[in-house]
């Protein structure tokens, strides 16, 4: 296996190409971890799963284990689930509650916001052990918008709003649609895995053109069933893209970020954009005004991806984390929340989207996990893969150039960024 | 009623052999026209709808998904995976309802020429609602709760 010694992250991305060892090589992977994720405001979920104090939850950034919990006085804390004496998890459930981490191993105990607490034979440690730097760590930064939870490990960074840009709509329009501003979390996660490398999820959930070949199957089979009428009309929808011409699909825009993040705005009105005057819309309107509730319903965003950890649908109350296991190796965990205050009626569309794009046994996603699959099988093989679409349209920075949809000019920024963080040592 | 459960064990078994030689229609045929079949991500749910699920499909929603197979460009299918299906510890678990409890181990294997061949293992604790016209029966729902429901799970285009 080819090593970091010996591949230069410059060398596997020229602005148009892509090596493929960049989807199989481990020593790329370790420099990711730590040059890549290490760096980036990771999402790790919303404050609504951590009510009150000490509820918590597991996260991870990284290769990083972690707990986030809410202390005694209020504050949203991220530790580094690791025992400071021994380094066990001190904590190994998905979520619950708790006055206090105690590890396993020899019963050290930690306050909830990561203090030292107490340990057995506390006087052989001495009247000199340094008990405040004993506790579980915290990680370099944590911040919140909207009430999402964002940590990074690094301490020197860009502040979290000038890190999101753009993709703030994401997190704006997630809240904005519930009736109180609240959400509330649904356990447990949908989660599934892929044996291939993370990046080729943020390639594909913005990439406009595959539906119409990857998830051809699908569409055929929606026109196959004989009482279409009782199929979900998400899944009747699944008929409607491959049926239009790629015409529609230059038209639309694509929005990227200086940090890598993208999304496409106005594919949700290519399916008919009435807004129906219902209970929900009326208890919209009674927080944010009628042109209020209209202007939140009409946001045409379908999929943010968040570089390099989160891809989201607000629309739909859903955002699935992106978490790299191995170089060949990935898993996505899906959240789901209710909308405090909003009719039942809008969850049961949230979970069907949910199901319908989310699930490992989804008519679609099945080929999505099919083909990324197949891209991992060329593991180890060299030969260069191309991203050039609309590269002499759209590749320059200019930020006035319009980026149409079908441009792989967001995949060419994901890779931008990667190769320099990739090439700067962390201080 | 151990006359009736082995009746109920031969239709089960006669189910597994339809999916494992791909025959799907017939499969479906086996549902009656309301049934649902439910795979939820939380063993514990009770509450269709008020969950993530793996599977939550009406008939012609598992008509969709079956049909699909069929179509020269479902990427799943090309080579088709080979199942073998096992059930047992058969139990009659509600007796008025005629919910028949059983476990279900799959093993599975795919041809990959251009890369490992593929073997995975799916264990499940299933249940069928049956319906007994006294010749025939007819599956009003099916639920199927793997084992490591709550882990995260590879692909899974063939209803268990």
């Amino acid at each position: 296996m080819m090593t970091v010694q010996s591949l230069s992250p410059a060398a596997l991305f020229d602005g148009a190409q892509l090596d493929a060892r960049a989807y199989s090589d481990p020593g790329i992977f370790d420099l990711e971890m730590e040059r890549l994720f290490e760096r980036a405001w990771i999402l790790l979920g919303h404050e609504c799963q951590v009510p009150d104090a000490g509820s918590f939850f597991l996260g991870r950034i990284g290769r990083y284990p972690l707990i986030v919990v809410r202390d005694q006085a209020g504050v949203v804390r991220v530790l580094h689930n690791r025992c400071a004496h021994r380094g066990p998890a001190v904590c190994t459930h998905r979520t619950g509650r708790t006055q206090l981490f105690v590890c396993p191993y020899h019963a050290w105990s930690y306050e909830l916001d990561g203090r030292l607490r107490s340990m057995p034979l506390r006087e052989e440690y001495g009247a000199t052990f340094p008990r405040e730097q004993r506790g579980l760590a915290p990680i370099g930064r944590v911040a919140l918008y909207r009430g999402f939870i964002f940590g990074r490990l690094a301490a020197e960074g860009p502040d979290l709003e000038s890190f999101l840009g753009q993709a703030r709509l994401a997190f704006d329009d997630f809240v904005d649609r519930s009736p109180s501003g609240e959400l509330e979390p649904v356990d447990p996660p949908l989660r599934y895995r892929v044996r291939a490398n993370w990046k080729v999820i943020f390639e594909n959930l913005n990439d406009i053109l595959h539906p119409l070949f990857a998830h051809a199957s699908a569409a055929a089979a929606v026109k196959a069933v004989r009482d279409v009428d009782r199929l979900h009309p998400l899944q009747r929808l699944l008929a409607a893209a491959p049926a239009m011409p790629l015409k529609t699909f230059q038209q639309l825009d694509s929005v990227i970020t200086d940090y890598g993040h993208s999304y496409v705005t106005g594919l949700v009105s290519l399916a008919g954009r009435e807004i129906p005057r219902d209970a929900y819309f009326a208890a919209l309107a009674e927080r944010h005004g009628e042109e209020g509730a209209r202007r939140v319903l009409s946001t045409d965003v379908h999929v943010v991806l968040v570089y390099p950890s989160v891809t989201m649908n607000s629309r739909f109350q859903t955002l699935r984390l992106v978490r790299p296991i191995a170089v060949n190796e990935t898993e996505v965990e899906a959240h789901v929340f209710r909308l405090k205050g909003a009719p039942e009626s809008v969850f049961a569309q949230a979970l069907e989207y949910n199901y319908v794009s989310g699930s490992p046994a989804s008519p679609v996603l099945v080929d999505d996990m099919e083909i990324y699959e197949r891209l991992q099988s060329g593991e180890g093989v060299r030969g260069r893969l191309s991203v050039e679409r609309c590269l002499e349209s759209t590749g320059g920075a200019d930020p006035g150039t319009r980026i149409p949809a079908t441009s792989e000019q967001y995949i060419r920024k994901q890779y931008e960024l990667w190769r320099r963080h990739l090439e700067e040592a962390l201080p | 009623m151990n006359g009736w459960l082995a009746r109920a064990e031969r239709f089960l078994y006669h189910e597994a052999n339809l999916l494992d030689e791909g025959r799907f229609e017939e499969w479906l045929a086996l549902f009656g026209s309301d049934a649902y079949y439910w795979m939820p991500v939380s063993a514990r749910e009770t509450r269709r709808k008020n969950t993530p699920s793996y599977i939550d499909d009406n008939v012609p929603e598992l008509e969709l998904r079956i049909r699909r197979l069929y179509e020269p460009t479902a990427h799943t299918e090309s080579p088709r995976p080979s199942a073998c299906r096992l059930i047992s510890n058969i139990t009659l678990e509600d007796e008025a309802a005629k919910i028949v409890r059983s476990k279900l181990v799959m093993h599975e294997f795919r041809r990959r020429e251009f890369g490992r061949d593929d073997y995975r293992l799916f264990c499940a604790t299933v249940r069928h609602a049956l319906q007994d016209d006294g010749e025939a029966f007819r599956i009003l729902w099916k639920r199927v709760d793997l084992f490591d429901s709550e882990g995260s799970l590879t692909l899974m285009p063939t209803p268990l």
